[in-house]
Order: C-alpha cells, then sequence, then structure tokens
C-alpha cells in the first residue's frame, strides 16, 4: 500500500518532457514531483505528467498540480495531465477542478495535443 | 560440639519445656544395692534349701547306713560267740571280744551277749556278767529294716538302735543272743558337724558373692548414670549432646535408642518452630492479601460493584479490585496467580501496585493488560503466570470495555429472560511469554449493559471447587443457573446464592483449597444516554465511549508516512468496504486529510505517538427495499459517524469559507485543500478540542460534490 514514489522522466521531443510518476502522492512526494516539473518548466518545455502509477492523491498532491499548471500558464507552457486514474480522479471532480487542468485520457493524446497547440 | 538449646517461639505448647526438677529432688534407691541384696539373699535361700535337702538325704543314708552296721556288728558279735557259749567259761572269751568291740568303735554305745537263759555271757562290765540283761523300755522294731534273718530284729526309739541277733550252734539252735546298741545322737552329733562346716563355707561363700556382685553391679549400671544425666540434660532442652555410652549391654542399646530419640525431637521440635514461623508469615500475607483488596461496595452512577473472596487455607494468589477513574469511568479487575503461598500474595501486592500506578496511563483494558504483562514479565520468574480480567465501564452509557488475560469468560446476566451470557476474551495469561507476545492475543471487547443486568466476574475457586467427593467440580453451567435464578433481585441476592450454591455443593468446608472470588457489578438505574447518542451527537465523549464500546478502531502513528493504513483499514471494516466507485474514494480521501491534520499539525509528524480513528456504525439502519449492498452501505454510513481523537494540542481551527478555486491565485497557493476534501465529503464535522479524553473530531458522511463557494468550513 505504502509503495515509494517514482518518477520516471522521458524527453519525447525537444520541447515536450513526459514525466511518468508512481506510488502515493502526498506531501512529501507532491514535493519530489514538483521538482521534476519546475525543471522541465525551467527547461522551457511543455510538460506531459504521466498519472497512470499513483495509487492516490493528497490535497497536498492536488495543491501541487493546481500550482504547478498556473505556473506552466503564466510561463507559457502546456502541462497536461494523463491517464488519471480513477481514484484521483474522482477526487478532483469532487472539488470540480477538472476544469482548471487539462487532462487527456492517453500519453499519447496528450503528445498529440501539445502538438495540435 | 557446642550445645544449643531451643527455646520455644512465644505461644509455643509448655509441654515442650520439660521440667527435671522432680526426679533430682526425690530420693532414689540404689539399684547397686538392692540387687547385691537380693543377690545375697537369694543366694543364701538357695544354700539353705540345698543344705537342707542334702542334710535330709545324707540323714537318711545314714540311717539306713546305721541300721546294716548295728546288725552286721550284732552278726558278726553272734558269730564270735557261738563257740564260746558253748565252752564252760563263755565270760571269759567274750568279755574281752565285746570290750575291743566297743574300743574300736566308739560310736557303738553297748554290745552284749546274752545265753539261752538271758543271762549276760559278753559284757564290757565285768560286774554285769551272771546277771540277766534288759533293754532299754520303749523300744520297738523298726520297720523298714533291711532283710532280716530269723529271729533277728532292729528295735529302735527316739535315743536308741539296737540290733537283736540269734547266737546259733552248729545244729541251728539258739543258744543265745547278741545285743548291739547305738545312740542316736551319734548321728545328729556327725550331722551337726557336717553342718557346722557348710555354714562356714556358705557364710565364705556369701561375703565373696556380696562382693563380686558388688563389683559386678557397679560395672553392668555405670551406665545408667550417663543415661540419667543425659536424660537431664534434654530434660533442660539441650537436644544436640548426644549421650555416649560404649556398652555392649542394652544399656548401650537404650543409649542409642535415646539419642535416635533426641534427634528425632530435636527434628520435630525445628519442624514446630518452622510450622509456628510459617503461620505467623502465612497470617501476615492473608492480612497483606485482605487489606488490597475492596470490603466495600462502589456505587457510581446507576452501577453498583461488589466483591467478595473467601481465603483458601493456604494463602492463595486471587485478586479483585473496583476503583473509580478520574475521567469517571469504573475500572474492574479480576486475576488469579498461578500457585499459592506467600509467592502468590507477593505477586498479588505487586499487580495491585502496578494496577494502580499505571490506571491513569492506560485507558484501554487491553493496554493495560499488555503493560502488566511487560512489568510482570521482568519480574517473576519462568512458570508463574497470572490470568487477569480488566474492564472499564463507562457508566453514562452502560457500556463495557474489557479484556481478559487468559482468564475466565465473563457471566452477563441479561435482565429480559434471565438469558445469561458467556463473554470469552482472546488473551494468553500475564507473563506467560515473555518478549510482548500478549499484545497480540488481546484484544478489548465491548459489552453494552442495560438496566436490570448483572455482570459477574470470578476465578476458578468457583467453578473448579469439587464437591465432597472429590469427583465433580461446581463448574460454570451451575453458576449460571444460580444467576438465571436469582440476577433479577440484585447483586447482593445473586452474590449470597452464589455462595450458598458453592458453600452447599461443597459441603461446607471450612479449609478451602483454592481462594473463592466473585465480583458483580449490578446495573440498578435509568436506561442509559446511549442510544440517542449517535443520533444527535450530543456530547463528543459519549460519542468517542459509545464507539469504543461497539466501534472499529484504527490507531494510527503520528507521522504521515503511516497514514496508509487508513485505506487498508477500511478494507477490514464491514459497511466501509461495501462502499465502491467515487464514495469510496471521496471517503478515504477525507479521512486521510482528517488523519494527515493531526499527525501533520497536531504531533508535527514525530511519529513517537498514536491517535485513534473509530468508526462507530449506527444501531439500526433502513436502507430501501432491494437496495445494493453499497447502497446499504452508503445508508449505513449516512447514519453512522467517523470520531477521531488525539491527545495534540488543541487548535483553534477560526473561521474559514470553503475555497474559491476559480480564483488563480487560490489555485496558484494549492493550501488548504484538506479542508475541502473533509467538508466537501462530510456533511457534518465538528471539532471539540481538549475534552476529557483529548481532541475530538467527529464527522458524519455525506458527500457533497458541488462548489458552494463562501460556505463556511471550519467553524
Amino acid at each position: 500500500m505504502s509503495n515509494p514514489f517514482e518518477v520516471e522522466v522521458l524527453e519525447r521531443t525537444p520541447d515536450v518532457v513526459v514525466l511518468r510518476a508512481t506510488g502515493r502522492l502526498d506531501s512529501q512526494s507532491a514535493v519530489t514531483m514538483m521538482e521534476h516539473c519546475e525543471r522541465a518548466r525551467m527547461a522551457g518545455k511543455h510538460l506531459v505528467l504521466n498519472l497512470a502509477g499513483v495509487s492516490f492523491i493528497a490535497s497536498s498532491g492536488i495543491g501541487a498540480l493546481l500550482a504547478l499548471a498556473e505556473d506552466f500558464s503564466q510561463a507559457e507552457r502546456s502541462l497536461r495531465l494523463a491517464e488519471v486514474p480513477t481514484s484521483v480522479d474522482s477526487v478532483l471532480r469532487l472539488l470540480n477542478l477538472e476544469q482548471f487542468l487539462s487532462i487527456d485520457s492517453t500519453e499519447q493524446a496528450a503528445l498529440e495535443a501539445l502538438e495540435a497547440a | 560440639m557446642t550445645a544449643t538449646t531451643i527455646h520455644p517461639l512465644p505461644g509455643a505448647p509448655a509441654s515442650l519445656i520439660t521440667s527435671v526438677t522432680a526426679s533430682a529432688n526425690r530420693g532414689a534407691l540404689s539399684i547397686r544395692w538392692i540387687a547385691t541384696a537380693a543377690t545375697v539373699l537369694l543366694t543364701a535361700a538357695a544354700v539353705v534349701c540345698v543344705s537342707a535337702v542334702s542334710e535330709n538325704n545324707a540323714r537318711t543314708a545314714l540311717n539306713r547306713e546305721l541300721d546294716s552296721r548295728v546288725l552286721l556288728l550284732g552278726r558278726n558279735l553272734a558269730l564270735t560267740a557261738s563257740g564260746a557259749l558253748l565252752t564252760d567259761f563263755p565270760e571269759l572269751t567274750l568279755q574281752p571280744v565285746v570290750k575291743d568291740l566297743l574300743a574300736s568303735q566308739p560310736e557303738v554305745a553297748f554290745a552284749v551277749v546274752v545265753d539261752h537263759l538271758g543271762v549276760v555271757q559278753g559284757h564290757p562290765d565285768v560286774r554285769r556278767l551272771g546277771t540277766p540283761f534288759g533293754l532299754p523300755a520303749g523300744l520297738s522294731p523298726v520297720r523298714e529294716a533291711g532283710q532280716l534273718s530269723s529271729e533277728e530284729s532292729l528295735l529302735a526309739d527316739r535315743e536308741w538302735l539296737v540290733s537283736e541277733v540269734p547266737v546259733r550252734e552248729h545244729g541251728g539252735r539258739i543258744i543265745g543272743k547278741t545285743f548291739v546298741g547305738f545312740r542316736r545322737d551319734y548321728l545328729d552329733r556327725t550331722l551337726a558337724r557336717s553342718r557346722q562346716q557348710q555354714l562356714m563355707v556358705m557364710g565364705l561363700f556369701l561375703l565373696v558373692g556380696i562382693g563380686a556382685a558388688m563389683l559386678l553391679m557397679s560395672m553392668l549400671l555405670r551406665p545408667i548414670g550417663i543415661l540419667r544425666q543425659g536424660l537431664e540434660r534434654i530434660g533442660r532442652g539441650d537436644l544436640e549432646t548426644p549421650i555416649r555410652v560404649r556398652d555392649r549391654t542394652e544399656l548401650g542399646v537404650l543409649a542409642d535408642t535415646v539419642n535416635e530419640m533426641t534427634g528425632a525431637l530435636r527434628r520435630a521440635q525445628l519442624e514446630m518452630v518452622e510450622r509456628l514461623r510459617l503461620t505467623h508469615e502465612v497470617d501476615l500475607a492473608r492480612q497483606i492479601q485482605q487489606s488490597l483488596i475492596p470490603s466495600e461496595p462502589l456505587t457510581t452512577g446507576a452501577f453498583t460493584v461488589r466483591g467478595d473472596q473467601r481465603p483458601a487455607a493456604e494463602v492463595g494468589g486471587d485478586y479483585f479490585d473496583y476503583f473509580l477513574l478520574a475521567d469517571g469511568r469504573m475500572a474492574l479487575a479480576v486475576a488469579d496467580v498461578a500457585g499459592k503461598g506467600l509467592s502468590g500474595c507477593l505477586v498479588m501486592s505487586m499487580l495491585s501496585a502496578l494496577l494502580r500506578a499505571y490506571r491513569e496511563t492506560h485507558t484501554s483494558p487491553s493496554a493495560m493488560l499488555g503493560a502488566l504483562d511487560e512489568q510482570l514479565g521482568a519480574s517473576l520468574r519462568s512458570g508463574v503466570f497470572v490470568t487477569m480480567f480488566y474492564g472499564i465501564l463507562e457508566p453514562r452509557t452502560g457500556c463495557l470495555t474489557y479484556a481478559c488475560a487468559g482468564h475466565n469468560p465473563l457471566l452477563l446476566c441479561r435482565r429480559d429472560g434471565g438469558a445469561v451470557e458467556t463473554l470469552a476474551s482472546k488473551g494468553i495469561p500475564l507473563a506467560a511469554v515473555r518478549g510482548g507476545a500478549i499484545r497480540r492475543t488481546l484484544k478489548d471487547a465491548q459489552a453494552m449493559l442495560q438496566p436490570g443486568d448483572l455482570v459477574v466476574q470470578y476465578t476458578d475457586g468457583y467453578t473448579e471447587a469439587f464437591d465432597p467427593a472429590g469427583k465433580e467440580e461446581f463448574g460454570m453451567e451451575r453458576m449460571i443457573e444460580v444467576l438465571r435464578k436469582h440476577a433479577a433481585l440484585g447483586g447482593d441476592s445473586a452474590l449470597a446464592a452464589l455462595r450458598d450454591a458453592l458453600t452447599g455443593w461443597t459441603g461446607g468446608k471450612s479449609a478451602l483449597a483454592d481462594d473463592e472470588t466473585l465480583l458483580v457489578l449490578d446495573y440498578a438505574g435509568a436506561p442509559a444516554r446511549a442510544e440517542k447518542v449517535t443520533a444527535s451527537l450530543a456530547g463528543p465523549v459519549d460519542t468517542l465511549e459509545e464507539a469504543e464500546c461497539r466501534g472499529r478502531c484504527l490507531r494510527l502513528p503520528s507521522k504521515v508516512a503511516g497514514l496508509p493504513g487508513v485505506q487498508e483499514w477500511m478494507t477490514g471494516v464491514p459497511v466501509l468496504r461495501d462502499l465502491t466507485g467515487a464514495e469510496a474514494d471521496w471517503l478515504a480521501s477525507a479521512l486521510y486529510e482528517a488523519c494527515a491534520n493531526v499527525a501533520e499539525h497536531g504531533y508535527a509528524d514525530s511519529g513517537r505517538l498514536s491517535f485513534e480513528l473509530w468508526w462507530l456504525p449506527p444501531r439500526a439502519v433502513a436502507p430501501p427495499w432491494g437496495a445494493s449492498p453499497a447502497e446499504v452501505a452508503a445508508a449505513a454510513l449516512r447514519e453512522g459517524a467517523f470520531v477521531l481523537r488525539d491527545d495534540a494540542a488543541p487548535f483553534d481551527p477560526g473561521n474559514r469559507k470553503e475555497s474559491d478555486f476559480t480564483d488563480p491565485a487560490v489555485r496558484r497557493r494549492g493550501r488548504g485543500i484538506g479542508l475541502d476534501i473533509i467538508h466537501r465529503v462530510m456533511h457534518e464535522v465538528r471539532y471539540h478540542p481538549a475534552t476529557t479524553r483529548g481532541n475530538i473530531l467527529v464527522m458524519k458522511f455525506g458527500p457533497r460534490p458541488q462548489a458552494e463557494p463562501g460556505k463556511e468550513i471550519a467553524a
């Protein structure tokens, strides 16, 4: 249940970084995730955050996603969430946050959306 | 060896202190003199008897000899005289013959030869010759004379013995007679001389015998003096110094026997002194034991608890106790130490001290038993263990939370219908297994008591009491039967009935084999408020205690890393595990956020302490007809409550409105979302800081997935 949080960083295109997160996204792991995401933003890249491996998301994880989305938006970069698991999606919908996040069903769909933009 | 005297303890029987002065003061006859005098007297008597018999035999023999001799002398004289009487002057021949005879035979008093006319022809006195001869008067024939020839006779009286023998010529014609006479005093003189000699010899022997007897008696009887001195020492209390008699007679054997007896007496005296000491200590131990257990019933609210203990002949290890905790709850304990005697009493004292020391520290019965196990396990030797029941009663709700460490099941007598429930609880005895293994076996259990209910706890002195034949135990079934009949009459009556039943069963033995301990909790008051608690959430402590009674608990460490346990716990709790879909995710998220607040903000993620999350299910749920398990679970969830209890520093939640995520600044800040989740998932959230049981958060499930910006969520 308490599987460690891990982030896999993939440079899919010169402008896009894909991060694949695995584990529980809570107050401690959210910091790790934000560091990786900030690195991509600072490099001026778009980010696809694949959450397929996230088993649970705490409020701090949600806060991190919201803050990252705002930060990327201000930097005129895109942050897209892909393959969001049901358990995470339920909580996002509970708070009606899906309207503030770009969510794609698959990682490929997110990449395609970025290319189209 | 140094002689030691054993001083008896106060209270020892006076017979132990033997007085020897009586024998010392009384004049004693000397056995030596008695034995010597007896020897002399017996010897003298024997000699006299032997002498008398011997003299009598000698006299008889001498008489016969004398008869023969006087007859023989007469015959010899007759032969000599037969020729002489035929001569013309027989006196010339016979007078010298008779004279020689008398001269040569001094014992012959007279010898006379007469002719056929009775005229004396031979006599030592010549003047008697030619005169008629007459025998002394009074002579009579001797009956037992030897073989007498014809015309011969033997005459005698008390003075004389005379033979009369005819003198015959060759033709056989009697021509005269001879008379030879002996005086009997000759015989007496002879015997007297012999007797005198015998007496002299006997006297000599007697003197020698007396000396020898005295010497022999002195030698033989010397050990008696040593024995007497030894016995006097024993009488004075000296049981250490043996009597030393090197004698191979019975007196030596007697000394050995006395020494053996002294040894046995010493051992018996030591055993008795030890027994008296032990009895004294046992009395003290029993007083201590009695002082540790309550002597009066204890009442709080509508509950009254009373205990009863009949101590065994030997000090037992039973223990019971009850007291009020600082928060008004009542603690009940019954324990049985394996083993009796002083060790059992000491363990019981230790248990009592520990229980009272920990009474406010460990509010959960299983935690209390775990702590007691830890302490006892470190102190008691292997093989000594304690079975124990510990319960905490909340008098406001009637909820009894209890745990058992290998103890007898609880008996709960319901008021309605006289049903008696046996409430067993798992758990190994205290100190039975080292290393805290007991914590894995202990589990708190709850019982909701109703007015009129009676709770009975006891030790095996009740269930295992044998009948007088020693074949059958009293057993739990009989206890239940007695309770079924008497529980309705109240605690006092039930207790008395159980005691009477047991006394009747055992035949009223005065010396019990084991302590008989009983604890009776009586609920005589009005119905509790418990039924109203869940619905109204009127009091956070009430809700918490009801949750402790019949809810499901998750104990969490005070750090975020331990919070994944919330989801795992949910999968094991009925109702919660039946919830599916988004509602299940929301509930998990809300509970997580509530717990994370406590761990992160209350305890600063220290991880050193713990707090509790309870699910208090509703008492009854009426879901719609045909509802799925998930729908039933959702309905139950809306009626139940979640209770979070912690001992962290209380905080003021203040007033906070629901987050407005349409505001980019709110989104960028990304904080406080946890409260939003809790309030979206729980339709009722009440925080009660710093109650008597710590901070209590009560939440009721009711998701609200629509935003209501501006809604106050933390009041």
